[in-house]
């Protein structure tokens, strides 16, 4: 509440409405949007698009993180490739990838590489933080390797994880809707597009205002998840108790 | 002479580690992409011989200066916020509580859609792109060092009042030992705040790396534009490196407290 | 996995391509995993109803309106087609898109065109999609700055900023035209890129001091007090095509009957659209965001039915001049006759 009191005031001191129009423009506009089902086609396109990226992300970011990260060797051996690849923004790549995949799946694609990232180097770091006492502990007690994973590497890296989850459905959100913008995917980006190049200034913050609000849906659905995973985990449980 | 000798091997040993890959997969491209005739994935030997013509000239300074001075400025900035923001919040829940929805809102909203507003905002000179930059890589540092600070925070509260700690030292002990989360915030940050450089520069520029990729993919110099892949690749691994090094000089009591041994990532 | 129905139905092994895509991506080897994946066989042949599908690549833009109108008033059925419009495109997409076989027929802007066929890409100029009117004045793009900046001419813009939608297209060139025109050195002025839809408020508060616009864009800036004083399109040329519908060589080689039913139709469309304007405004807010009040004031594209080859020598001629290309595109090659 507080910060729709702020953006008012912002926009109305700052901005001329037919560039920023304040949220008594705005809000009409999009209570409108919510009756349309069109509005919901494009949202729900986008959440897809933007789930099965976070999905593909998720399998292979653990994956991979776990198994490079447990090895050091091979986590000398690969990482300088990873930093090399990191950088690229998939933007870049999209006309090549056009001879390859439709919109839709480039779309998954780059939602999936942009959340990889974070979860792979969410989990390598979390890898490299667990205590070396314990993992001591584990091998006295003759744990094998799968069994110290599950042990003693997966606690220490939940909490990493759990960051990453909160990091990766906002991600996700943004790059589902960069495929909208850039490449016409159909969602809530491509309704963002059509709204800018008709010049419907009212119209398109209306949709900035139900996306945003979808990021704030998305990342309490998080922070839930979060904390039914990490409920044993001494940063939670304060929260709990709210 | 021998340690400094098993020094300069253990380096060059570790440089062929770091390396090998990165060379191998180099060859494999340069063969796979052999004859292709495909316009869109253009021979290798192409990409670097553009790779020596565009970037060995004043491109080099004109285009890959400017960029990394934004870069440097943005991350500094989603730094400082980052860490000052993610202390607070990972103080106080009632904090949390407060600004966890509208920063949410926040992140999920994609450059294409802030900068027009920035545009009104701030103009079309280097500040929108800084804050581009900024706004994008604060998330990860702002999230892991909130995170982190929540982490030791109740031990530290308690050793802290065990030991009659207060202001400054409780905060310093907080931080320190949230610093992993910090670092590992850092190290995301780094990766997207290259890819904003370029977001960041497609629109209403007149130079930097981005710029230039893009006006290559536009006007169909596709070699080029590769080349100027590559060198992202490049300038990302090694950034990544330095970054490295910091952490490693930074972390060190962290490994001695704790038992762990010298493993380079 | 692949969330929504593609658009076109080819058999693709798109889940296994997916799955070997994403993993050359994340291992780095994007290129190793693919040859030249252009298809060569593309026969467009005709169904059951006798009628040939193609596919479109259309995006939420006032010019394509004949489009539309063809497609209500059943003049591409006529012709012996079905049309599919493809929406999910955008002039990132679209020459990859020709080139890869996603969509049989897409517009560009002539300079892009000129600049593509001058490296090698395989584009082929069908038809125009938008042409100047040819009447200074009264044109639907314009060289605008803001009306209490003091500048009133073209050449007054050195030393100043003026933005385009991209610098590499025929924007840039006829921005730049502009200020030649008028005697002015348009090497000396500072061209930045910006999206159209940004030009009114960049405008407006200063953020630019001149930028080529054009509908409804232009509308909207003038609302909030820009003034146009140049014009480009018709500095370049007479009868200057804009943008063109364009396929690639190996369509226009395979299905050179389907290739002239679509221009046949397409300029019938054009025809009718020229001669009922009131039904061009009408059609316009019903596939694009634009309002009924805004599409009755708007200037309207002109369509003109021959790519003009004088203008097309001309923009090889700027793209020269602007450094974006360093050899002369075979034009013969670029305009079907």
């Amino acid at each position: 509440m507080g910060t729709a009191i702020l953006y008012e005031v912002v926009a109305r001191v700052f901005f001329d409405p037919r560039h920023v129009p304040p949220l008594s423009d705005t809000l009409p506009e999009a209570v409108g949007l919510l009756g349309d089902p069109v509005f919901w086609t494009a949202t729900w396109r986008t959440l897809l698009a933007a789930g099965t990226g976070v999905g593909i992300a998720a399998v292979a970011g653990i994956g991979l993180g776990f198994g490079i990260g447990s090895v050091p060797r091979l986590l000398r051996v690969v990482s300088s490739t990873l930093d090399f690849l990191r950088p690229i923004p998939s933007i870049v790549l999209i006309p090549a990838l056009v001879f390859l995949l439709d919109i839709t799946q480039i779309t998954v694609l780059l939602v999936a590489v942009s959340c990889f990232w974070i979860v792979v180097f969410q989990v390598l770091y979390g890898v490299r933080d667990v205590d070396p006492v314990a993992m001591e502990t584990a091998r006295c007690f003759r744990m094998g390797r799968l069994a110290r994973t599950v042990h003693v590497t997966w606690p220490t890296v939940l909490p990493y994880l759990g960051t990453a989850l909160r990091l990766v459905v906002s991600v996700a959100l943004a790059l589902a809707l960069t495929g909208g913008l850039v490449m016409g995917a159909a969602g809530l980006g491509e309704l963002i597009w059509r709204s800018q190049e008709a010049g419907d200034v009212t119209g398109m913050y209306a949709l900035v205002l139900l996306t945003g609000g979808l990021g704030v849906g998305l990342d309490l659905l998080a922070r839930l998840a979060e904390r039914r995973l990490l409920h044993w985990h001494v940063a939670t449980r304060p929260e709990a108790a709210r | 002479m021998s340690g400094r000798g098993r020094t300069a091997l253990r380096g060059l040993a570790a440089l062929g580690a770091a390396l090998g890959l990165p060379l191998a997969l180099l060859a494999l491209w340069w063969v796979a992409s052999e004859d292709s005739t495909h316009v869109y994935l253009p021979p290798l030997r192409d990409i670097l011989e553009a790779f020596g013509r565009v970037w060995f000239s004043e491109t080099f300074v004109g285009d890959v200066v400017p960029s990394l001075r934004r870069l440097g400025i943005g991350l500094g900035i989603a730094f400082v916020l980052g860490v000052t923001g993610g202390y607070l919040l990972g103080r106080s829940p009632l904090l949390r509580g407060l600004a966890s929805p509208a920063l949410a809102y926040a992140r999920a909203l994609p450059p294409p859609v802030i900068i027009p507003v920035l545009l009104v905002a701030v103009g079309i000179g280097e500040t929108t792109k800084i804050v581009v930059i900024a706004l994008g890589a604060l998330w990860p540092i702002l999230l892991n060092t909130c995170d982190g600070v929540r982490d030791v925070d109740e031990v530290a509260r308690e050793t802290a009042a065990a030991y009659r700690l207060t202001g400054w030292t409780r905060r310093r002990l907080v931080l320190r030992a949230a610093s992993p989360r910090v670092f590992a915030g850092l190290r995301q940050a780094l990766g997207l705040a290259i890819i904003l450089m370029v977001v960041s520069e497609m629109l209403m520029s007149t130079d930097g790396l981005g710029f230039t990729i893009v006006q290559f993919q536009r006007s169909f110099a596709l070699p080029e534009m590769w080349s100027g892949v590559l060198l992202l690749g490049v300038l990302g691994f090694v950034l990544a490196k330095l970054l490295e090094l910091v952490e490693r000089h930074a972390l060190r009591w962290h490994r001695g407290m704790t038992g762990r041994q010298e493993s380079s990532t | 996995m692949s969330p929504a129905a593609p658009s076109r139905s080819r058999p693709r092994h798109l889940r296994r391509r997916l799955v070997a895509a994403t993993t050359a991506l994340l291992l780095g080897g994007v290129l190793v995993a693919c040859g030249d994946d252009a298809s060569s066989t593309d026969e467009a042949g005709p169904d059951e109803d006798g009628l040939t599908t193609i596919t479109l690549a259309s995006a939420p833009l006032g010019h394509l309106a004949p489009i539309h109108l063809a497609q209500e008033h059943g003049i591409f059925a006529e012709h012996g087609l079905n049309v599919e419009v493809d929406t999910e495109n955008s002039e990132l997409t679209s020459v990859p898109s020709v080139l890869a076989d996603r969509v049989d027929f897409a517009t560009g802007d002539l300079t892009t065109l000129i600049v593509a066929r001058s490296k090698g890409l395989d584009v082929k100029a069908v038809v125009p999609a938008s042409a100047s009117t040819g009447v200074p004045g009264e044109d639907y793009g314009a060289l605008v700055v803001d009306g209490d900046s003091g500048i009133t001419r073209p050449s007054q813009l050195e030393g100043r900023t003026v933005s385009v939608n991209i610098l590499t297209n025929i924007a840039a060139a006829a921005a730049r035209e502009a200020v030649a025109a008028d005697g002015g050195d348009p090497e000396a002025v500072e061209l930045v890129e910006l999206p159209f839809p940004q030009v009114p408020a960049a405008i407006s508060t200063g953020r630019v001091d001149g930028a080529w616009v054009v509908e409804p864009f232009l509308s909207a800036a003038q609302a909030e007090g820009a003034v146009p004083i140049g014009w480009g399109f018709t500095d370049l040329a007479e009868d200057l095509t804009v943008s063109s519908w364009y396929t690639s060589g190996t369509f226009a080689e395979q299905n050179p009957e389907t290739v002239e039913a679509f221009r046949d139709a397409v300029r019938e469309a054009y025809a009718y659209a020229r001669d009922n304007e009131d039904e061009v405004r009408e059609i316009i807010p019903t596939f694009t965001d634009i309002s009924p009040e805004v599409a009755e004031s708007i200037t309207i594209t002109g369509w003109r039915d021959e790519v003009s080859r004088a203008a097309a020598e001309k923009l090889v001629g700027y793209a020269l001049r602007d450094g974006l290309i360093t050899e002369e595109p075979d034009l013969d090659e670029l305009i079907l006759p």
